[in-house]
């Protein structure tokens, strides 16, 4: 079990370096895919199986997906990407730095806590989520949605073209001609 | 959860609106008699009766109440004052009116939260609303820019808070705050290292959120790119929610480590006045300006964070006080520039130039709320100063109520600069006499202004709820 922690969070790291470090972007994009695999195999580890499988459907394969199509559409290559000035990268790189250092030492102070675990091996299972997330958790579950629709209406409202005439422009007709002259 | 509920169904009420053409001005009626139904209910209901439901994911305690009503009373007011904004926009208004009432929402949570998903999930709602009205200007590219910083940095934040949610979830195995602020009280003097950590990650992301220097970067192209209504929100509303969160967690939560975090907020604090104050001197854009106010503002109520150890009721009593002070000052002042953009369609100094002469109402209410922001008294704003100072002079915090004062005093300087060009200053042409605001608007602003100067007046309306 150990190892293949350790090899799992090697492949994360290494991966999730690769996407950074890739110049070609689809090639980021599928080392992200491999990072998320990584991530899942962890998730199983910790006995969550049901949110490793959707971690899998959702991520590697939806988003990314969605992610592969943008980069697509934007055409994005070496010549596009900005440059940024060298004194931005050194002080990005000095914070990061300090960050990784205070992380370090904070988990470096931490290895001789025991690991508090539910021991039930049961626990990642869809009955037991559910259940969780029904009782305990219901309200935030339920407020999500608003989240969502929020998103929506900005999607909306955001990708759709402005009618000239607003919507008030009864006329059906009238519109659909509208939309075939923009198109 | 009466105003979660209810102010959910009136989102999606107007949103719907929108698709039978409903007129909007209904809608907005609506809109505003509902929010302040709810205002009235939860004011009414939940004071001095602790509710909490659904497992203890919110708390209505007498602190989420008075955040609640602040919130929703300004954005009561500020959809009233929304006429300007709306008459320049053809579509999808309803659409406006649900989004910000789904910020709305969230905000709720993130003053009344108990449990640390639910802050996650308020600030979360509160945010993506505000990213799309920032960005609701799609043909103008300052506001296009600005929408894509925020929404950037805006989920980078939320990358760190969730970070720092994971962190100290480890090292306490609950969200819950009551249960973190035990083991905190139980482990004082050796809470381990992963703990400290998250704290400082959930500091910077609530930093953030407020604006508060060093993370304040994103704050004077936003406010500037944004749809003024947007700006007004965001920098009065959205900042009420930000300073309750913010609160709650670090007041309530994280109180028995105060020892930890108070020479970071000392150290932020010291340097959101300063900064904020000093690099609104050489702004010509009164939304930039108003923008780096409102950073030196947010550094005034971190200073409040320090007072953890004095009598809680005053701290509270203090920061509450600051934020209605701020909130409705302004509010008024927006009010002023909206109504000047209407007809201007600028936002530089230059053009509140002889506003005074032309139009005298908009010119007292100009000058009303510039003296309360900038803490002159008898205005709301300079018992809210002083109340802070006070306090942290007592609290033993004397170098930095020194560089408060300082920059109060700098803050008199720019604040001033509008003043003088809208009093002293010869217009450049005529248009500033078209603006024609109506009796509604009229109304309501000196409602603010006798608000402003009766709060300055008899500060214990607000001061000593708590």
């Amino acid at each position: 079990m150990k190892e293949f922690f350790y090899f799992l969070s090697f492949l994360a790291v290494l991966t999730s370096l690769m996407v950074v470090v890739a110049k070609n972007p689809v090639h980021s994009v599928l080392y992200l895919i491999m990072t998320f695999f990584a991530i899942a195999g962890h998730y199983i580890l910790l006995n969550a199986q049901f949110l490793a499988v959707v971690h899998i459907i959702v991520y590697a394969g939806a988003i990314m997906v969605l992610f592969l199509f943008v980069i697509m559409f934007l055409n994005l290559n070496a010549e596009t990407e900005p440059q940024k000035p060298l004194i931005l990268k050194v002080a990005a790189g000095v914070a990061a730095g300090l960050l990784f250092l205070t992380l370090v030492a904070a988990f470096k102070g931490a290895e001789n806590q025991v690991a508090v675990t539910g021991g039930d091996s049961q626990i990642g299972l869809i009955k037991n989520l559910g259940k969780v997330l029904f009782n305990d958790f219901l309200l935030p579950f339920e407020i999500t949605s608003l989240l969502f629709l929020s998103a929506m209406i900005g999607a909306v409202m955001l990708a759709k073209k402005d009618t000239p005439e607003g919507p008030k422009s009864k006329d059906l007709k009238k519109e659909m001609l509208l939309e075939k002259e923009i198109i | 959860m009466v105003a979660l509920i209810s102010l959910s169904i009136l989102g999606v009420f107007s949103m719907i609106a929108g698709l039978f053409n409903v007129n909007t001005k209904a809608v907005l009626t609506i809109s505003i008699v509902t929010i302040l139904g709810v205002l009235g209910f939860t004011a009414g209901f939940h004071w001095n009766n602790d509710y909490s439901r659904f497992y203890d994911m919110l708390n209505f305690d007498n602190y989420a109440v008075a955040f609640t009503c602040a919130i929703l009373g300004s954005t009561a007011i500020l959809l009233l004052f929304s006429e300007h904004f709306f008459s320049n926009i053809k579509q999808y208004i309803t659409e406006y009116y649900s989004l910000i009432i789904f910020s709305v929402v969230g905000m709720i949570a993130m003053v009344a939260f108990d449990n640390l998903a639910m802050l996650f999930l308020g600030i979360e709602i509160m945010s993506v609303p505000l990213y799309i009205l920032v960005g609701s200007q799609k043909k103008n590219l300052l506001s296009n820019e600005s929408s894509l910083k925020y929404f950037l940095m805006g989920a980078f934040t939320t990358g760190i808070l969730l970070m720092g949610i994971t962190l100290i979830y480890g090292e306490t195995g609950s969200f819950d705050l009551s249960t973190i602020q035990s083991y905190f009280q139980e482990n004082a003097t050796d809470s381990s290292p992963i703990l400290l950590v998250g704290l400082f990650f959930l500091l910077a992301a609530m930093a953030f959120k407020v604006s508060a220097a060093p993370f304040h970067f994103w704050t004077p192209d936003v406010y500037q790119g944004s749809p003024t209504f947007i700006t007004a929100f965001m920098s009065t509303v959205v900042k009420i929610a930000g300073f309750g969160a913010f609160f709650r967690l670090f007041y309530i939560c994280f109180a028995p480590i105060s020892e930890v975090w108070t020479t970071a907020i000392w150290v932020m604090a010291a340097l959101t006045i300063t900064i904020g104050s000093i690099t609104a001197v050489f702004q010509n854009d009164i939304k930039r300006l108003l923008a780096y106010s409102s950073i030196s503002h947010a550094g005034y109520m971190l200073i409040s964070l320090l007072m953890v150890k004095n009598v809680e009721s005053e701290a509270f009593g203090a920061i509450f006080y600051y934020v209605i002070s701020y909130s409705i000052s302004s509010i008024a002042l927006f009010s002023v520039i909206m109504a000047v953009q209407k007809v201007k369609d600028s936002s530089s100094i230059d053009a509140f130039k002889g506003l005074a002469k032309a139009n005298p109402l908009l010119g007292i209410i100009a000058a009303v709320s510039i003296a309360s922001l900038a803490g002159l008294p008898p205005t709301a704003g300079f018992l809210a100063k002083f109340y802070i100072l006070k306090s942290t002079v007592e609290s033993g915090y004397v170098w930095l109520a020194l560089i408060a004062v300082t920059n109060a005093i700098i803050g008199i300087f720019y604040y001033f600069k509008v003043l003088i060009a809208i009093y002293f200053k010869e217009a450049e042409d005529q248009s500033l006499s078209l603006i024609a605001s109506s009796l509604a608007y009229k109304i309501v602003a000196v409602l603010l202004v006798i608000g402003i100067l009766v709060l300055g007046i008899f500060p214990d309306l607000v001061y000593s709820i708590f």
